[in-house]
């Protein structure tokens, strides 16, 4: 068997994924507009009556909302993963087909990725209907957008299987929400850009850098938002590259190990 | 049942570790499955069976041993070895948010079939299992018995050789189980070899050419039903496995 079945049965486990995806995406749309747009709201229309006048405050939040919904869908994914795990183990029909152990948790790690990317695009229509003219579309880096976009999603799906690979059980999954993706949302500049903090807490800030949502919130502001007050685009990119494939390396080993692959 | 070896399975032995003890499941197992037989894997809970069967359908390595696969190693080829099983799990797990059609269609994408012969063969096998009525309702509002069947009609969409069986009718009702038999000396008339794993002593007797008993991690006996019961002078094979635990209890008392 060639290189070329292996990567058609892949992709295959890809497009199913995908296609049952897409038979709820709405569900999960409408949850990432309910809370990205309550957000934006109040942002936009109440903050500025406690004296928040940067006019770029709403841009900040929508954008800081775009790219942390897949921090949030993580959740959703390893819910899945352990409910699979504890009920119907359908991932052992998986193992037995004829492609490496190792690329069906890649796959579910693009399929997590998808999820999220899909359930958020309509995060961003939404923003500009309640920002107005404040959001100028033709001021956004579309194509170094479109790559973030795409980069910080995958990078959310091999964390899903890092951290899946972690927890023990279902019950277990409410720790991931308190120790793992609040600290990571709160200390990773939802509510400052990273050059901010450090002018104020330096030690902090240096700190901060070992927490990658911080590459994510820059990353993505900086194709909208003026790019000398956020980190290097393209180093954000790079440390989320570096992220995805250590994320990636060390859950697919422990995914193997916890279900005994071959 | 030909002569053939198709699969030989040879001291294979799989220890699981705990973090409080070590688990000896399975204590070198030897065995051969011959082209186009069914082999009925009995035993009692912790017997080693199902452990057995994941290891030959590929799902877990084992901790040493081999098994050879027309004369190689399948862990030389795993990838080529998996295209020939059909593994069948115990656990009915469809994905329910897809019909059964659409399902069918993806299990032939996984081996790579083309488009048109998933479709043909697709339609023959809900033929075969009765399907047809549930083609465009999705997995999840199929009873137990459907869904078994549903089950196998996956496991035969790539033409395996070899098709493992982890105990198929548990939980079905006694008529769904005898039309599951049914179904399962039908792939044996098609040449399909079966490994079958169950608890239905009355299962294993009606469909196995033979019958291998495990018993705490090694092979017990290894026979014809009827060699068995007329070894151990019964009319059927739940007083010769009721024979063999007396004697085991004898055993361990001396």
């Amino acid at each position: 068997m060639n290189n070329k079945n292996i990567y058609q049965t892949f992709y295959a486990l890809l497009l199913k994924d995908i296609a049952i995806y897409n038979k709820r995406w709405i569900y999960r749309a409408i949850d990432a507009l309910v809370w990205s747009g309550s957000s934006l709201m109040i942002t936009h229309h109440i903050m500025p009556l406690f004296g928040v006048t940067d006019p770029n405050y709403g841009i900040f939040i929508l954008l800081g909302n775009f790219a942390i919904w897949g921090l949030f869908e993580m959740l959703t994914s390893i819910a899945m993963f352990l409910g699979d795990l504890q009920g119907d183990k359908s991932i052992f029909y998986y193992v037995s087909l004829p492609l490496p152990s190792y690329m069906i948790f890649i796959e579910q790690a693009l399929a997590s990725a998808y999820r999220s990317m899909a359930s958020s695009l309509l995060i961003l229509p939404m923003g500009k209907l309640i920002l107005g003219d404040t959001l100028v579309l033709s001021s956004i880096n579309w194509p170094y957008f479109i790559f973030a976009f795409i980069m910080i999603n995958i990078f959310y799906g091999f964390l899903t299987i890092l951290v899946a690979s972690y927890v023990k059980n279902l019950p277990a999954l409410t720790m991931v929400r308190s120790r793992i993706m609040f600290p990571l949302w709160f200390l990773g500049g939802f509510q400052f850009p990273w050059k901010m903090l450090y002018g104020v807490a330096p030690k902090i800030a240096l700190m901060s850098l070992c927490n990658p949502i911080i590459y994510v919130m820059d990353g993505i502001r900086s194709t909208v938002l003026p790019t000398e007050q956020y980190l290097p685009f393209w180093n954000c990119m790079g440390v989320l590259i570096f992220f995805s494939i250590i994320c990636g390396y060390v859950g697919t080993q422990k995914l193997k190990r916890r279900l005994d692959c071959i | 049942m030909s002569s053939n070896i198709l699969i030989s399975i040879q001291k294979i032995t799989k220890t699981f570790q705990t973090s409080h003890k070590t688990i000896k499941a399975l204590k070198g197992v030897s065995l051969d499955i011959y082209e186009g037989e069914i082999l009925s894997l009995l035993g009692v809970n912790g017997a080693g069976k199902t452990t057995l069967s994941s290891i030959i359908s590929s799902l877990n390595p084992p901790t040493s041993g081999d098994i050879l696969y027309q004369g190689t190693s399948i862990y030389k080829d795993l990838i080529n070895y998996r295209r020939i099983i059909g593994f069948c799990p115990q656990k009915p797990n469809i994905d329910g948010m897809l019909t059964l059609e659409e399902n069918l269609y993806f299990a032939g994408r996984y081996f790579n079939i083309p488009e048109a012969e998933i479709k043909k063969r697709a339609q023959v096998l809900m033929k075969k299992f009765n399907l047809i009525q549930y083609a465009q309702s999705k997995g999840s509002i199929l009873s137990g018995g459907y869904k078994q069947r549903f089950l196998l009609a996956r496991t035969l969409m790539h033409q395996p050789k070899i098709v493992i069986l982890d105990e198929p009718t548990v939980g079905l009702d006694p008529h769904i189980r005898r039309n599951l038999w049914d179904v399962i000396k039908a792939l044996k008339k098609d040449g399909v070899t079966v490994l079958l794993t169950t608890h239905y002593l009355d299962e294993a007797e009606y469909l196995s050419d033979r019958v291998c008993i495990l018993d705490k991690g090694v092979i017990k006996l290894i026979d014809t039903p009827e060699n068995l019961k007329a070894t151990y002078h019964q009319d059927n094979l739940e007083n010769v496995f009721i024979e063999l635990i007396k004697e085991d209890a004898n055993i361990d008392e001396q």
